[in-house]
């Protein structure tokens, strides 16, 4: 059953077979936690977006076009709900970075290493969370999530043309961020 | 059979100073064909005092990686010439300084990798004691690899050899770098952050970097 | 529109290298994320009853922690991480190669390869003669993680894992790749007086 493709497993819980949507929710929800954790969001309010983002596909299935898209429908989902809580998790954004693994990591990483590492990915994560969002979507989703720019149109609603300049313009975007911080060091 | 009894003969009087292990791995290793193109490029190598170790591992190289013997004697007298020009360009201002292979070997490498023999050979004004160059060397090739001004890294190993920062804390500053440039660092600030890093002092009058110090 | 325009909204851009720059920056921030068992159930639970109060939901997740697992992904620095791991297990234990042949002091160097699709993992290069065999790699308790410790005397060397027999494969974590100059390229390790890099 837990191979079963995600199509089938649609068709059984429209059917009525309600547990079996509990197949769904494990195939999907480290990849869902995953992008709103990329998005930016603390560890607690990822669990809550992503927790509303699947019961609202549960009782939106009946409009799920393509069960053989399921995925991509529930992205779209993902997608929008993270969106309305965005400007909520901004505001908050107050937690340290622990919630990037670095409580493994420290343990494990020579000291020296481990601050170099973590201030890289600290300013990377900040130049990150001040890409505007559709932008920041793009890039999550092609660089972090694996996605292919069809994919991401149909995650995100947007036309091709439209995805590819918010890749680029996020990629500048970033690149403004971050160039600023590494100066080169003046000639005498 | 008894041309390579000839060739075995010839090696083996070529070196006479290695226990002959490398060498009878070359003879037992190598086809007729590899021994017959290589063999002369070896015995002038040694008649010219050339790493001929390093040579004959690249020999060695070859027949494992199947490559024909006309190609193998290719790259053999390309790298004999590398170290042939790095030698005789150290000789020449360093007379009285006793060479080594891995010296030799480490000035073409950086040759290869855009630093100049007369860079390389500044580290022998600036070595402190009398320990082998080679990492050095190859440090300095590495960072300059990886983007840094030869001029800047010249003065940083010099540096290094200068004031005798253990050679094991000095082969780690090409892997720092590569940290700091992938996170967007340029090499020049790479390499400054590579030193903080390392506890290697930035070598006199030379401005601290303006880029925000990692850590913390 | 400008050629710059044209550019950038090319198929080419995608191979530039502000796009390979971008995509090794974000690749810092990967991360293995496992969900913890209790979104499942929550799940389950809201979508099988009446659904309870938003403020209620949201609430449940603030007071009773259920953390979500993050461990570093095998890419970029979280690989450097392991490797680091690796390296600072304790060398005593372990055989080591000795090399033949010399009167120089040996520098135990370890050298790993993270391989968990490989059957076996082998070192050769100038300090093994270039010896097809190779010195074998152990995989570190099953995980994929192929190690071994060699003593060297203290230079540079050249030096390629041959995995399952028939793959050459270079080290992702050398200081160097060279041109062996017959097309293909070998890792370089610098081995110090006292230490390894």
């Amino acid at each position: 059953m837990t191979e079963a493709p995600d199509a089938t497993l649609v068709a059984k819980v429209l059917a009525g077979d309600i547990q079996v949507f509990g197949h769904l929710v494990e195939r999907y929800q480290d990849q869902m936690l995953a992008y709103v954790i990329y998005m930016g969001f603390s560890e607690t309010e990822a669990l809550d977006v992503v927790q509303e983002s699947l019961v609202r596909a549960f009782r939106h299935l009946k409009r799920c076009g393509d069960p053989n898209r399921f995925d991509g429908w529930l992205f779209k989902i993902v997608s929008n709900v993270s969106k309305t809580h965005a400007t909520r998790a901004a505001r908050r954004r107050t937690e340290p970075l622990e919630s990037y693994g670095s409580t493994i990591e420290a343990t494990q990483v020579r000291p020296d290493e481990a601050a170099e590492a973590s201030w890289a990915r600290e300013q990377v994560r900040r130049a990150l969370d001040s890409v505007p969002h559709d932008q920041r979507e793009a890039l999550v989703l092609m660089y972090l999530q694996d996605l292919s720019v069809s994919e991401i149109c149909e995650v995100t609603g947007a036309s091709a043309s439209a995805v590819k300049m918010r890749l680029k313009r996020g990629r500048e975007a970033l690149r403004q961020e971050l160039e600023p911080l590494f100066e080169e060091v003046p000639e005498p | 059979m008894r041309s390579r009894l000839a060739l075995g003969v010839v090696l083996g009087l070529l070196v006479p100073h290695v226990a002959g292990a490398q060498s009878a791995e070359l003879l037992s290793r190598a086809d007729a064909e590899t021994l017959a193109r290589v063999t002369p490029l070896l015995q002038a190598a040694a008649r010219d005092s050339l790493p001929l170790r390093a040579l004959e591992s690249k020999v060695l190289e070859g027949v494992t990686k199947g490559v024909p013997a006309d190609r193998i004697g290719n790259v053999v007298s390309g790298l004999a010439d590398e170290f042939r020009a790095a030698r005789a360009a150290l000789r020449d201002q360093l007379p009285d300084a006793a060479l080594r292979d891995g010296e030799i070997v480490a000035v073409a490498t950086a040759a290869r990798q855009g630093v100049g023999v007369e860079v390389s050979r500044s580290l022998w004004a600036s070595r402190a004691g009398d320990g082998s160059l080679e990492v050095p060397v190859t440090v300095l090739g590495e960072l300059v690899r990886r983007g840094v001004p030869v001029a800047r890294a010249a003065e940083v190993m010099a540096h290094v050899v200068g004031t005798s920062v253990p050679l094991p804390v000095a082969a780690q500053i090409p892997g720092k770098i590569d940290g700091a440039v992938g996170a967007g660092a340029s090499p020049g600030t790479a390499l400054a952050s590579a030193l903080r890093a390392l506890n290697i002092p930035n070598p006199p009058n030379r401005p601290q970097g303006k880029g925000r110090r990692p850590g913390g | 529109m400008t050629k710059r325009d044209e550019f950038f909204d090319s198929d080419e851009f995608s191979g530039s290298g502000e796009e390979r720059r971008t995509r090794e920056l974000l690749a810092t921030l990967r991360r293995d994320v496992s969900a913890p068992s209790e979104l499942r159930s929550a799940v389950m639970r809201e979508i099988s009853s009446a659904r309870p109060p938003v403020w209620a939901r949201a609430v449940s997740w603030w007071i009773q922690p259920h953390p979500v697992q993050v461990r570093p992904a095998f890419a970029g620095l979280a690989l450097a991480a392991v490797i680091a791991v690796v390296a600072l297990l304790p060398r005593t234990e372990r055989p080591v190669v000795g090399t033949a042949g010399t009167d120089a002091v040996g520098v135990v160097t370890r050298f790993v390869l993270v391989a968990p699709e490989a059957s076996s993992v082998t070192v050769t290069g100038d300090f093994a003669s270039w010896n097809q065999q190779g010195i074998e790699l152990q995989d570190l308790r099953g995980t994929g993680i192929w190690t071994t410790d060699v003593s060297l005397p203290p230079g540079v060397y050249q030096y390629t894992f041959i995995v399952d027999g028939t793959e050459w494969r270079t080290d992702p974590t050398a200081v160097s790749q060279v041109d062996d100059g017959f097309g293909r390229a070998n890792s370089v390790v610098i081995v110090s007086p006292e230490g390894a890099a």
